[in-house]
């Protein structure tokens, strides 16, 4: 049995949280929900997932600093950020310091799943 | 002298750009908001991950089109429309309430008839009440007659008898063990309300919607009084029967009963169950139903999920003679019946027990137990035919509210099924283990059909593979089973009901028939190529419609997985504000401008006004001579020709000839304009438009559709219609039957100046072959070499940059395509329709054109 690929998923909107964990859950990843982007830095000081699902902008931690944090503690760690206000300069930005991607919201399940499962294939791939 | 007449001119014409500049910019405006709208309706579908900040951003955006829409009309109009100023405020006020949580103009209702109930007042009328309302007036399903007393109610009784400080004090020293037993407590809380007094204003609203209640029903007894608080059923609570009930009530005690619902609320039962609830009276505020009593011949309860675990694809109804109380109580035997829900509904097993008793309603008041006549003791107490029946009325409940539901019901003396109360079951405490690893689970099972087609509407469906064709009639469809169809149809719409999952080889997930699946949160899957083929009348399959996959046989895993940590995202707060967002954005209701009810005062959704500013946009154009006398350079002349188009056309400079003296144009030879006398070659050529039929191809198609025309309301021309022209240009705005049509157009000698843009949506007729038709109509304009963007119905077609002589020819075509494409929803059934259709516009083309 392959190992699970560990997420963490952080947003501020609990629909976010309440809707992609039972349907990534599904999919076969493990995964941890955070509605404060405090906690969930605390849980990644303790723990390296594999990939972290972040929204960009919120109170406390926003999403760069978020990934500039996961990528500090684990360089392995791949970031995604969604949003439903990434500008074309944020975007740039973002990409060019090395988050993996960055899905505008509202997005189709189909297109996270889609980057999730081929992040996983090489996630997988390196580990063999 | 000659110069000055000149100036003048020039002012009137920059006065009437101004006023055709905002004329285009309330056409645009239109199509941004159709876009906004299907864009909304698209996410019921649970395909998209949102939140409430897109809900805010798209009905701001909605907010600042429709502003901009109803004072660019009212500038044309000389705000002859201000009425439209308070309609769109109002619509928007509502939409802000929805967007913040609140309910609006019904929040401080003491009382609300059920006909007026549905989800949306939840937090008024309490969750059982709110379910049956959407079961009374969603689902049109027999429910008893009656009124909600609300939450807000609840809350004017307390505070107008300053309750709360005295019922805490009671709960104190009971809770500190001052004053022993539960016994003496709740006789404390009942002296408290027995002392309270119906505040004068509430009263006055109980008493007159009980007389009219009693008045349209009437009776005067056989009342019931039922609790239904607000929370009291979310996910993890189950507080049934904590509260009171009172059934059989004469009118004069409701005021009693009323009181003695509130005051349970707060009792022994119910304090065990929640110190919270103690703690705090917002806490599961009560409403209370006063409904008619249903004569039961015959009552009992469905478990739509089997409680005793045993079959997972079956429904439980457990059913005695008489009133139902004692059931749910448990106090008396029942029969049972156990009922596949896979499709067929066949009766799987049944127990009929020896009933000593039922409970009937006394003459006067309340119930009693009484003694089951001896013939009856041994036989069941439902018929199969109705056993049946009620699996499935509840299948239906089950899937519409996407969960399994304990459902009180009871058959009248007709054996007519009506539902009294229907609940979510409370999920298990701790999900089953194999959840953890359910994608090795599934690995394992043998799938039929892996990621082909598209989502139209997510979830899961299990049940047996029931092939359809269009011609089929909707009552042989097994209740449970799933269709498998060739194409969606909106001929097909009305198995939805009875399915319990929908596949099809062809499809849109934007039609008619995902929209219905989706208001009944039926799992669909569309465009799978060959379902039909691979699947077989009768195969038990299960459908994950979240990752387009079928399975052979019954996966149980799956279907626990659904029920107890599945997407359930119908159930999440957003969804509930698009759909309450939707129904005051999207219904069309105006929809017959000839109608005296086409006004601005009867505007009631965002849909409405847009038709409305549309239709009156045009008007105005046409009218401008009458209505301003700004314009007396430029007039508005009638197309007279063979041609039932009903076209005024507004000349802006060189396009028609000078001949023309009259308000009408008589010959389409007296237009000058390039483009537009192109448009009328076409429109204009023989067989396209002629009542006159052609005895070969086109012209008898055309013809047998001018017939049909004649029969078809939907087909007749509905308003009136505006070419806006000059030597080189042409803006043709259309309505014809209820399609809308724009063609835009400017040539010269110039190439890159030249362009063509066609627009085309349809109206209120079915989705589904409107989109067929703007399949066909895409497929014809890119064999015209232009770029096609298609959403829905919605077809758009650009082209540009093409020598003059080219782009008159298209023109051309385009005219015919009008005639074509006016009826043409009527006409498309299905796929095949489309490429019929296509050839025969070309070749028909073909034959009779000097191209």
């Amino acid at each position: 049995m392959d190992r699970k690929i560990e997420l963490l998923v952080l947003d501020d909107e609990e629909i976010v949280c309440a809707r992609l964990k039972p349907i990534l859950e599904k999919a076969g990843y493990s995964v941890e929900t955070f509605t404060k982007s405090l906690d969930a830095q605390k849980r990644l000081e303790e723990k390296r997932f594999d990939i972290v699902v972040t929204d960009l902008k919120m109170a406390d931690i926003d999403g760069l600093e978020l990934f500039r944090f996961a990528k500090d503690r684990w360089p392995e760690t791949e970031v995604i950020l969604i949003s439903g206000f990434a500008t074309v300069d944020i975007t740039r930005k973002a990409l060019q310091s090395g988050v993996r991607d960055i899905i505008p919201k509202p997005f189709k399940i189909a297109q996270l799943r889609e980057l999730l499962d081929k992040i996983s294939t090489e996630i997988k791939d390196r580990s063999k | 002298m000659f110069n000055f007449l000149k100036r003048n001119r020039r002012v009137e014409l920059n006065d009437f750009r101004l006023i055709f500049d905002r004329f285009q910019q309330i056409l645009a405006g239109n199509n941004v908001i159709l876009d906004l709208i299907s864009q909304l309706e698209d996410k019921l579908s649970g395909e998209y991950i949102f939140d409430i900040n897109y809900l805010k951003q798209t009905t701001n955006g909605l907010f600042e089109e429709i502003e901009r829409i109803v004072s660019n009309l009212n500038l044309i109009a000389d705000n002859k429309y201000n009425a439209l100023y308070t309609r769109q405020e109002l619509i928007r006020t509502e939409l802000e309430n929805i967007l913040n949580g609140k309910i609006g103009s019904e929040e401080d209702r003491f009382v609300i008839p059920y006909d007026e109930i549905d989800a949306d007042l939840t937090e008024i009328v309490g969750g059982k009440n709110a379910n049956l309302g959407e079961v009374r007036n969603h689902l049109k399903l027999p429910t008893p007659d009656g009124f909600v007393i609300t939450t807000y109610a609840y809350y004017r009784f307390l505070e107008y008898n300053s309750l709360v400080p005295q019922i805490r004090k009671v709960y104190e020293i009971y809770e500190n063990g001052k004053k022993g037993t539960a016994k003496r407590y709740n006789k404390a809380i009942d002296d408290i309300f027995k002392n309270a007094k119906i505040p004068p204003d509430l009263l006055k609203a109980i008493s007159k919607e009980l007389n009219k209640f009693i008045k349209r029903r009437r009776i005067k007894s056989g009342l019931a009084i039922r609790s239904s608080a607000y929370g009291e059923d979310e996910a993890g609570r189950s507080f049934a029967g904590q509260f009171d009930t009172f059934l059989n009530c004469r009118r004069e005690s409701v005021l009693r009963r009323y009181t003695q619902v509130l005051a349970s609320r707060f009792k022994y039962r119910a304090a065990v169950y929640s110190k919270t609830m103690m703690d705090s009276e917002m806490e599961l505020p009560m409403a209370v139903a006063v409904q008619e009593m249903i004569k039961s011949k015959s009552s009992g309860i469905v478990h739509t999920m089997d409680p005793s675990g045993e079959c997972l694809e079956c429904l439980a109804i457990s059913s005695n003679f008489g009133l139902g109380i004692n059931i749910v109580s448990g106090k008396v035997d029942a029969d049972c019946f156990k009922v596949s829900k896979l499709g067929p509904t066949n009766i799987k097993g049944k127990r009929i027990c020896k009933k000593e008793l039922k409970t009937v309603a006394y003459l006067d008041e309340g119930v009693e137990d009484v003694p089951l006549e001896d013939k009856l003791r041994d036989k069941p107490s439902l018929e199969d035919t109705e056993v049946i029946k009620l699996a499935q009325i509840s299948l239906l409940l089950e899937r519409y509210f996407n969960k399994p539901l304990d459902i009180e019901w009871c058959t009248d003396d007709k054996g007519e099924i009506y539902i009294l109360q229907c609940r979510p079951v409370k999920p298990p405490e701790k999900p089953s283990a194999h959840l953890s690893n359910l994608r090795d689970v599934l690995a394992k099972k043998e799938i039929i059909m892996n990621g082909k087609g598209h989502i139209a509407q997510r979830g899961i469906a299990i049940g047996k593979v029931y092939k359809v064709e269009e011609g089929d009639d909707p009552e042989d469809f097994p209740v449970g089973a799933i269709a498998v169809a060739k194409h969606t149809s909106p001929r097909l719409t009305s198995i939805i009901r009875r399915a319990s999952g929908i596949l099809t080889d062809v499809g849109s997930s934007t039609g008619h028939m995902a929209t219905v699946a989706r208001e009944f949160g039926v799992p669909m899957i569309v465009d799978m190529h060959n379902a039909t083929e691979i699947l077989k009348d009768g195969m038990e399959i299960t459908v994950d419609a979240e990752e387009n996959v079928v399975y052979r046989g019954i996966v149980k895993e799956l279907v626990e997985y659904d029920i107890e940590a599945g997407d359930v995202f119908r159930d999440l707060k957003e969804y509930g504000i698009l759909r309450q967002l939707l129904r005051r954005i999207s219904p069309l209701y105006l929809i017959d401008p000839k109608s005296p009810d086409f006004r601005a005062e009867n505007c009631r959704t965002y849909h409405d006004l847009i038709r409305f500013c549309h239709e009156k946009a045009v008007y105005e154009l046409i009218n401008l001579n009458i209505s301003s006398r700004r314009f007396k350079g430029i007039r508005a002349k009638n197309l007279d020709i063979a041609l039932p188009l009903g076209l005024s056309i507004i000349d802006i400079g060189g396009g028609l000839s000078r001949d023309i003296k009259q308000d009408k144009i008589t010959s389409v030879e007296d237009i000058n304009s390039l483009p537009m006398r192109a448009i009328m070659n076409g429109l204009t050529s023989p067989g396209v438009w002629s009542t006159e039929p052609m005895h070969l191809g086109f012209g008898d198609f055309i013809s047998s559709l001018t017939r049909y025309s004649m029969t078809d309301r939907a087909a007749e021309y509905q308003g009136q219609n505006l070419a806006v022209i000059s030597d080189k240009y042409v803006n043709l705005s259309l309505r014809l039957g209820y399609h809308f049509n724009v063609i835009d157009s400017y040539v010269s000698e110039s190439i890159n100046d030249n362009y063509i843009y066609f627009r085309f949506v349809g109206g209120v007729t079915e989705t589904e072959r409107r989109h067929l038709r703007a399949l066909l109509l895409s497929k014809i304009l890119e064999n015209l070499h232009f770029k096609v963007d298609v959403s829905g119905d919605l077809v758009v077609g650009r082209l540009k940059k093409r020598e003059l002589s080219d782009i008159l020819d298209i023109l051309k075509y385009l005219g015919k395509l009008i005639g074509f494409s006016r009826q043409l929803d009527t006409q498309m059934q299905n796929m095949d329709s489309v490429q019929r259709y296509f050839d025969l516009f070309f070749s028909d083309n073909n034959n009779d054109t000097s191209k």
